[in-house]
C-alpha cells in the first residue's frame, strides 16, 4: 500500500497537463448514533459476553475524496478519519473510544490506448441485484442501504481490454484483504477473468476465477425491457464448500464432543442463482422482487445441528470451567462467519424506493427471508435533505421469525440515526 | 414528471442537439423534404458529426415561477452513451449516471456498486419534468411530415413522430424543425391518451469549433408541463467542449472508480 501512495503522490505531482478535466474533491461528514437491542438469551453470544457488543455507539467520520481523470489515466485517493465512542453493557462490552484514520478507496490506472492498467483498494462490486452478487468471487454480499456504514474494501491489481465501446475484458487479482480482514481464516489471493458486453439494451458478463484450487464460473446480466421494467439475473457455480459444519458427538468417527470443521473431501458442485427484476410505477417509485437459490446453503438438518452445537457450547461457556469456557467462546466465535454464503437455500428478497414520498424525503423499504429458515430481517432507511449540504437520515433493522436462523442470533433490532454534511 | 433517462435524454439531446448547423437542405428545395431525412439531419445537428462532447449543465425546476431545486452536473457524452456526473448541490456531489444505450447505471459515495435503473425511474429527487428527447430520433422514431407552420414567427417543417418500438419514453412525438438552421426548436409529447403531455422550447446560443467551423450549440431547453403549466423544467448548457471522449470514460467500470 506504501508503495501505492508514493506512486500516487509522484504521479499526481507530475500529472500536470495530462489530465484534461479539472480534478474532483468532495467531502463528508458523517455523524450519527446507534442504538443496539442486544439479544439477551443467545447461545451464539451468551449474555453479551462474548461479542460484546455496546448498547450505544456515537461515530463521527469524515470521508474524503479526491480524483482526477485524463487521457491517460485516473488517480484517485478516499481517506477516512473516524472517531467513535461505545457505550457498553457489561464487562465484556465496556465504554470504550476509538480513532482512527485509514484509506477506504484509492485508483492508479493508467491508459494505454485500448488497455488499463490499474492498482486499487476499492469495492469491485458488479451485478444488477440490489442484495447479492453470487458471481463475484470477492464481494457476493453487496447491500450498501446503510448510509452510516461502509462495506471494507479490497486491494486489487488488473488490466482491462476495451475491446470497443461495448466489450470488454478484464483480468483482476485481489492481492491483499486490504480493510476487509479475515479474522478465522489466513487471506489467500484470487484471481478473475471477467467479460462484459453492452448491448442497446441489456448487458452480460461472464466470470471464472480461481482461488487457492478452487475454481468458480459465473454470469450476470440485465435487460430492460421497457421504461418501467427490468428483468436480471446472477449466478455461479463452484466444486466443494468451506462451509463450517457442526459434528455432533460420535457421529463420523468424531470424538465424545461437538466439533466444527469443514467438508475437505466435498467435491460436490454448487449453484448459487439469483432471478430479479423491478418495476418502476409512474410516480417514480420502484420495486425490486429477488429470489436466490443457494445450493451451499445448509439443510434443515445441519441447521438444526450448528443451534445445538451452540447450545452445546453456550452451556460450556456459562459454566464454571474456565478452560472449557474459553474453549467454548473460540468455538463460538468461529460461528460469526460460518463461509456459507447463505445460511438456508432459498431467500426471497424485496426492496421498495421512493425518493419523494415527502418533499425532499426518500424512503427505502428492504425485506429478505430465508424460506428454509423461516427468519429474515427488514430494513427501513428515511433520509430528508435539509438543505444543499446535509442530509438527514435514520436506518432502522428489525429481525424476524425463527429464532433458529441465522437473523436473530445478536441482536434483536438496530438503529442508526444521524446526517451527513457535504462540502 | 422528470426521471433519469429522461434528464440524460433530455441532456443529451440538448448537448448534441445542433451542435452542427446544418441548413436543411432538403426543405430549400422546391417540394416536400423526407421527413426521416430532416430527422436524421436533425440527429445530426444533435452531435452526430461530432466525436464527442463534453459540457456544463443545470436543471432548475420552477413552480408558480419561482425558482426551486438546482441541479449542476457535468455531462461528457459520445454517440450514445453518456457520463452525468452531479456537482452541485454538494450533497449530491459524486453521484454519477452513465448511460450506454437503453442501459442506465446509478452510482454515489455511498453506493459503490452501480445500480441498474430502469428508465422511469427518479433519480433527482425534486425534479419533475418528463422526458423530451432522445439523442437519435431517427433511431428511435419514424417520421411523417405532418405539414409546416411557424413557431415565435419562424418558418417550421412539423414532423410527426411514431415510436419504432415500446422501449422508448414516449409512443408520439411532434417535432418542430427550423426551416433555415435545420434546428428542432419546439417538441411536443403525447400520451397514448393522445394529449399533449409535455412541451420544449430550445434555444442556441452557445458555439462551438468543429472541423474548422463555428457552429451552433444549444444553450437553453424549457420544458414545460401540459398538465400543470405552472411547474417547468429549465435547462442551461456552458463550456461546451468537443472531445474525444474516451470509452474508457463511458464504461461501466469507470462509473464508481474512486
Amino acid at each position: 500500500m506504501r508503495c501505492a501512495l508514493v506512486v500516487l503522490a509522484t504521479l499526481a505531482a507530475g500529472t500536470g497537463e495530462v489530465f484534461a478535466r479539472d480534478p474532483e474533491f468532495g467531502a463528508d461528514l458523517v455523524l450519527f448514533s446507534s442504538l443496539y437491542d442486544v439479544r439477551a438469551d443467545s447461545d451464539y453470544n451468551p449474555g453479551n459476553l462474548l461479542a460484546g457488543l455496546p448498547r450505544m455507539q456515537h461515530g463521527a467520520q469524515a470521508r474524503l475524496r479526491w480524483r482526477m481523470e485524463g487521457e491517460y489515466g485516473v488517480l484517485a485517493i478516499g481517506p477516512r478519519v473516524t472517531f467513535s465512542k461505545a457505550t457498553g453493557s457489561n464487562a465484556a462490552s465496556g465504554d470504550t473510544r476509538d480513532s482512527k484514520a485509514y484509506l477506504q478507496n484509492w485508483l492508479v490506472e493508467g491508459r494505454f490506448g485500448n488497455v488499463d492498467l490499474f492498482y486499487s483498494r476499492e469495492l469491485m462490486l458488479w451485478g444488477p441485484s440490489q442484495f447479492a452478487s453470487p458471481s463475484n468471487p470477492f464481494i457476493t454480499e453487496t447491500n450498501q442501504v446503510n448510509p452510516f456504514t461502509e462495506l471494507p474494501s479490497r486491494d486489487f491489481a488488473g488490466a482491462r481490454w476495451r475491446i470497443d465501446g461495448r466489450n470488454t475484458v478484464a483480468l483482476v487479482r485481489n492481492v491483499d484483504e486490504g480493510r476487509d480482514r479475515e479474522l478465522l481464516r489466513p487471506f489467500k489471493a484470487e484471481t478473475a477473468l471477467r467479460a462484459d458486453h453492452v448491448g442497446d439494451a441489456f448487458a452480460v458478463g461472464a466470470v471464472a476465477s480461481h482461488r487457492a484450487g478452487r475454481k468458480q464460473y459465473g454470469a450476470y446480466g440485465q435487460w430492460t425491457v421497457n421504461d418501467a421494467v427490468l428483468v436480471y439475473f446472477d449466478a455461479a457455480t463452484f466444486r466443494g464448500s468451506r462451509r463450517l459444519l457442526a459434528l455432533a458427538p460420535g457421529v463420523a468417527g468424531n470424538g465424545e464432543d461437538w466439533q466444527l470443521a469443514t467438508r475437505a473431501d466435498d467435491r460436490k458442485r454448487h449453484y448459487d442463482v439469483l432471478l430479479g427484476g423491478s418495476y418502476t410505477f409512474a410516480g417514480g417509485s420502484t420495486v425490486n422482487l429477488e429470489y436466490r437459490r443457494n445450493t451451499e446453503g445448509y439443510t434443515a438438518a445441519e441447521r438444526a445441528a450448528i443451534d445445538a452445537f451452540a447450545a452445546a457450547q453456550a452451556g460450556r461457556f456459562r459454566g464454571s470451567d474456565p478452560f472449557a469456557a474459553g474453549a467454548a467462546a473460540g468455538q463460538l466465535g468461529a460461528l460469526v462467519e460460518p463461509y456459507a454464503r447463505t445460511f438456508g437455500r432459498d431467500t426471497v428478497y424485496a426492496q421498495y424506493v421512493n425518493r419523494s414520498i415527502a418533499p425532499a424525503t426518500s424512503l427505502v423499504a428492504q425485506v429478505s427471508y430465508g424460506l428454509n429458515s423461516k427468519d429474515g430481517s427488514t430494513t427501513i432507511v428515511i433520509s430528508h435533505d435539509l438543505n444543499d449540504r446535509i442530509k438527514l437520515a435514520a436506518n432502522l433493522t428489525v429481525p424476524f421469525g425463527s429464532r433458529h436462523g441465522d437473523t436473530r442470533r445478536y441482536l434483536d433490532s438496530v438503529l442508526f440515526f444521524g446526517m451527513t454534511a457535504s462540502f | 414528471m422528470f426521471n433519469a433517462k429522461h434528464l440524460v435524454r433530455l441532456l443529451l439531446a440538448a448537448t448534441v442537439t445542433s451542435a452542427v448547423t446544418f441548413h436543411a437542405q432538403a426543405g430549400t428545395e422546391a417540394g416536400a423534404p423526407d421527413p426521416n431525412k430532416l430527422l436524421e439531419q436533425s440527429d445530426m445537428a444533435r452531435g452526430g458529426g461530432l466525436k464527442g462532447v463534453q459540457l456544463n449543465s443545470s436543471v432548475t425546476e420552477i413552480r408558480d415561477g419561482q425558482p426551486g431545486s438546482e441541479l449542476k452536473l457535468q455531462i461528457q457524452a459520445a454517440a450514445t452513451d453518456s457520463l452525468i456526473s452531479f456537482t452541485e448541490p454538494p450533497r449530491v456531489r459524486g453521484n454519477r449516471m452513465l448511460m450506454q444505450g437503453r442501459n442506465m447505471w446509478f452510482a454515489s459515495p455511498d453506493v459503490r456498486k452501480p445500480v441498474a435503473i430502469s428508465p422511469r425511474q427518479r433519480m433527482l429527487g425534486e425534479a419533475s419534468n418528463g422526458d423530451i428527447a432522445t439523442t437519435s430520433y431517427s433511431r428511435d422514431y419514424d417520421a411523417a411530415l405532418a405539414g409546416e407552420g411557424t413557431v415565435d414567427g419562424r418558418p417550421v417543417w412539423v414532423l410527426d413522430l411514431k415510436a419504432k418500438s415500446g422501449s422508448v419514453a414516449y409512443d408520439r412525438i411532434r417535432y418542430f424543425i427550423d426551416k433555415e438552421s435545420a434546428l428542432g426548436i419546439k417538441a411536443e409529447y403525447f400520451a397514448v391518451s393522445g394529449n399533449v403531455l409535455k412541451t420544449a422550447r430550445i434555444e442556441y446560443d452557445n458555439h462551438v469549433r468543429h472541423n474548422g467551423q463555428t457552429v451552433r450549440f444549444v444553450s437553453r431547453m424549457e420544458i414545460a408541463d401540459a398538465l400543470e403549466p405552472s411547474r417547468r423544467t429549465v435547462l442551461k448548457y456552458w463550456d461546451v467542449k468537443v472531445n474525444d471522449i474516451s470509452s474508457s470514460t463511458l464504461s461501466l467500470a469507470n462509473l464508481t472508480r474512486n
